[in-house]
């Protein structure tokens, strides 16, 4: 053995990949990862508001230690930082991210602008500048986010030290995304981060100043969400739209309360939707409250709020309907904030996904379950295609995707080869999201998918194949051999069938203990059985029928 | 807890030269060590023994790319001659051959036992059989090997 070694050890010089260049292999796959996390980060970040921080009440000036320990109201106080770990972060990084304004009170609101337009989620940390470097996480912080999973994250923020889980990346655009700064984050420079790998945002904030109040929060709406707004913590004379999941008939105009402490205020201002699809002209009548103008679908109907709001809580509901939802109204930006930064790139962060079909993630993995939002609300089929192409053309495969059952698209979605759409026309519409599943069979590469409706509904996907699975158990098992009396049937291993070749003996002929052993896999193709008297079976992998062969 | 940065500088030769036998080809064992790499680096602060995961792994890739590259050859043999490949490194042609040519397992056990210099019970355990078979392999390959290196000692014996 030791001579071999020696004739083997030129091998030992050949030259391995370097550690950087592995850094790039690795910061690439999980950078796939996490575009295909995007599918999830809607139940992901419900889950985060739910489990992560403490889901009592809306969470705002909360302080929640991370390991799910006691909860503790400190709106109003300061409170000195938990111990930062020593250890500082390995990223020097403090761009990306534009905080505004750049220097806050504690308990102020301050917007994050991404200029990048790059995907995120609605979760940063809050590091503290100290001993030469940026210290881990002191706060985790979330922000009311965009896209439609902006209702996502009660709670604000969390203390304790870092590092906070990162939730999937459904966020996209230049912003604003908007966070609390912690009322109790001592004064000093921080950092605002988002760290995603490979793309970490970062922006520099001062903290400075006595901490600023929250305003008393009016209790949650128990009623059905017949209403929705595209984000709700909003800044005087800002433009935001209004959902209608359930497609109610509604006016244009929508009122706006306040909530005093107690209860909520006389309607305080009427916001007109400026909706150019309803192009009937609005009619007033003297002296009646609402127009009487009705309009239905989805949405979203963009309102603007009034300049001269106070900071507080506001219900906003629909006209002529009980649909209500509520805002946070926080300070408008300070004069000398400076420029809102905006993308040279990438359009303004939405309220709302664009076109008629958009998906949750345009990078999606076989096998896992895609939400397909429709914001016009399009009339469309249950069913869609989803075909391979290459420069435009479709080829090869072809699946059709069923949603899932009921009428909010929850329940398992299906799936099925070909393209016939024979029972899978009925009509349906509303806003979505729709759940379809990319079969686990499709191969990697990319694909068109499509809906049935009047109008061409596609979007373009990438499919990738779900990580290599964990190494396989041991290729060698115990046997039982079934004879018959011209030779020996084929037997079942490794899920796969092999053929006995050429069999030894019979059931006329087997020596006592030929029939069990153990069997053990050699190659893909070939397998060896060892019955326990010694004798020795080679099988090949059958593939296709076996048929019983003429006795010899 | 060792960093995965010293770990790899530490085992990253003996990983490649294996998985090159394994895989009978220098380029397709460094990818599959890569491979292997980089999913032990994203879990290392969850593996208790990255030699045995990654050595694992990196032979399941292999072995799947190559199960992959079987079919490919099935489908062109006719169309396309097979390439005889060049020894890696200063290895001897015959020796790199006869290492080609080995049934799977002896190779796998070779190249685990003899260039990642893994205890044979270590060995049985990552491909899953038992010990016992690991030495008959290891022998069954020995005897072949020298056997193919016997010529080429004797070429270069003569004068």
């Amino acid at each position: 053995v030791t001579d071999l070694r020696d004739d083997l050890a030129p091998l030992l010089e050949l030259a391995g990949t370097p550690i950087e260049d592995l850094a790039a292999r690795r910061r690439r796959r999980r950078a796939r990862r996490r575009l295909t996390g995007a599918a999830v980060c809607g139940a992901f970040v419900v889950l985060l508001g739910a489990g992560v921080v403490a889901a009592d009440g809306d969470g705002e000036g909360q302080r929640t230690t991370t390991d799910g320990g006691e909860t503790t109201p400190t709106s109003g106080a300061t409170v000195p930082l938990p111990e930062p770990s020593p250890t500082t972060s390995p990223l020097d990084v403090t761009e990306g991210l534009v905080v505004l304004p750049a220097t806050a009170r504690p308990g102020e609101v301050v917007d994050l602008f991404v200029p990048g337009g790059e995907r995120r989620g609605v979760t940063f940390t809050l590091e503290p500048w100290g001993d030469g470097g940026w210290s881990r996480a002191t706060f985790g912080l979330t922000s009311d986010g965009g896209g439609p999973y902006d209702r996502g994250g009660s709670a604000l923020w969390v203390a304790g030290p870092g590092p906070y889980p990162v939730d999937g990346l459904g966020v996209e655009g230049s912003g604003p995304d908007r966070v609390v700064v912690p009322d109790v984050a001592p004064p000093g420079r921080y950092r605002i981060c988002h760290h995603a790998d490979p793309v970490h945002l970062c922006g520099e904030l001062q903290v400075a100043g006595e901490p600023v109040t929250s305003p008393p929060r009016p209790p949650a709406e128990h009623e059905p969400e017949l209403l929705t707004t595209s984000r709700w913590m909003l800044r005087p004379g800002e433009a935001f739209s209004l959902r209608f999941p359930t497609e109610i008939p509604r006016g244009v105009m929508s009122t706006l309360a306040r909530w005093d402490g107690a209860g909520w205020t006389d309607p305080i201002a009427q916001l007109h939707s400026s909706a150019a699809a309803y192009a009937e002209p609005q009619v007033e009548a003297p002296g009646a409250t609402f127009p009487s103008v009705q309009v239905d679908g989805p949405g979203p109907d963009p309102v603007v709020l009034p300049d001269d709001l106070e900071p507080g809580w506001y219900r906003i509901c629909a006209a002529e309907v009980a649909a209500c939802d509520q805002i946070r109204v926080v300070d408008p930006l300070p004069a000398d904030s400076g420029p809102v930064p905006t993308s040279s790139t990438i359009a303004p962060q939405s309220t709302a996904p664009t076109g008629p079909m958009v998906a949750a993630a345009d990078h999606v993995t076989a096998g896992d379950v895609v939400e397909l939002w429709f914001p016009t609300g399009v009339h469309r089929g249950v069913a869609f295609t989803l075909v391979g192409r290459a420069d435009g053309s479709a080829v090869g495969a072809a699946y059709v995707l069923e949603v899932g059952s009921g009428p909010d698209g929850l329940g398992v979605p299906a799936w099925a080869e070909g393209t016939s759409w024979a029972g899978r026309l009925p009509a349906r519409s509303g806003i979505g999201p729709e759940r379809i599943v990319i079969p686990p069979v499709a191969e990697a590469g990319p694909y068109r998918l499509c809906a049935w409706a009047d109008d061409d509904l596609c979007v373009d996907v990438e499919v990738a194949q779900p990580p290599e699975s964990p190494p396989a158990p041991a290729r060698e098992d115990d046997h039982l051999l079934e004879l018959w009396h011209c030779g020996i049937l084929p037997t079942t291993f490794l899920g796969e069938t092999w053929a006995a070749e050429p069999a030894p003996f019979d059931q006329t002929n087997a020596p006592v203990g030929a029939t069990t052993g153990t069997i053990t896999a050699l190659d893909d193709d070939e397998a060896r059985y060892v019955g326990s008297d010694g004798s020795v079976v080679r099988f090949v992998r059958l593939d296709g029928a076996w048929l019983l062969p003429p006795c010899p | 807890v060792e960093r995965f940065e010293d770990w790899y500088a530490a085992h990253h030769h003996r990983l490649v030269a294996a998985l090159t036998v394994v895989a009978g080809d220098v380029d397709a064992g460094r990818e599959a060590v890569d491979e292997a790499c980089v999913r032990a680096w994203e879990r290392w602060a969850r593996i208790d023994d990255p030699g045995g995961y990654v050595y694992r792994t990196a032979v399941n890739v292999a072995r799947r790319r190559a199960r992959r590259a079987g079919h490919e050859r099935r489908l062109l043999t006719r169309a396309v001659p097979r390439d005889r490949a060049a020894p890696p490194a200063d290895l001897a042609v015959g020796l790199w051959d006869a290492l080609r040519a080995l049934p799977r397992r002896e190779r796998e056990v070779v190249a685990l036992r003899l260039l990642a210099d893994l205890p044979e019970q270590r060995v049985a355990e990552l491909l899953g059989i038992a010990q016992g078979t690991v030495s008959r392999a290891l022998h069954d390959a020995r005897r072949t090997l020298v056997g193919e290196l016997a010529p080429i000692e004797d070429e270069g014996a003569t004068p």
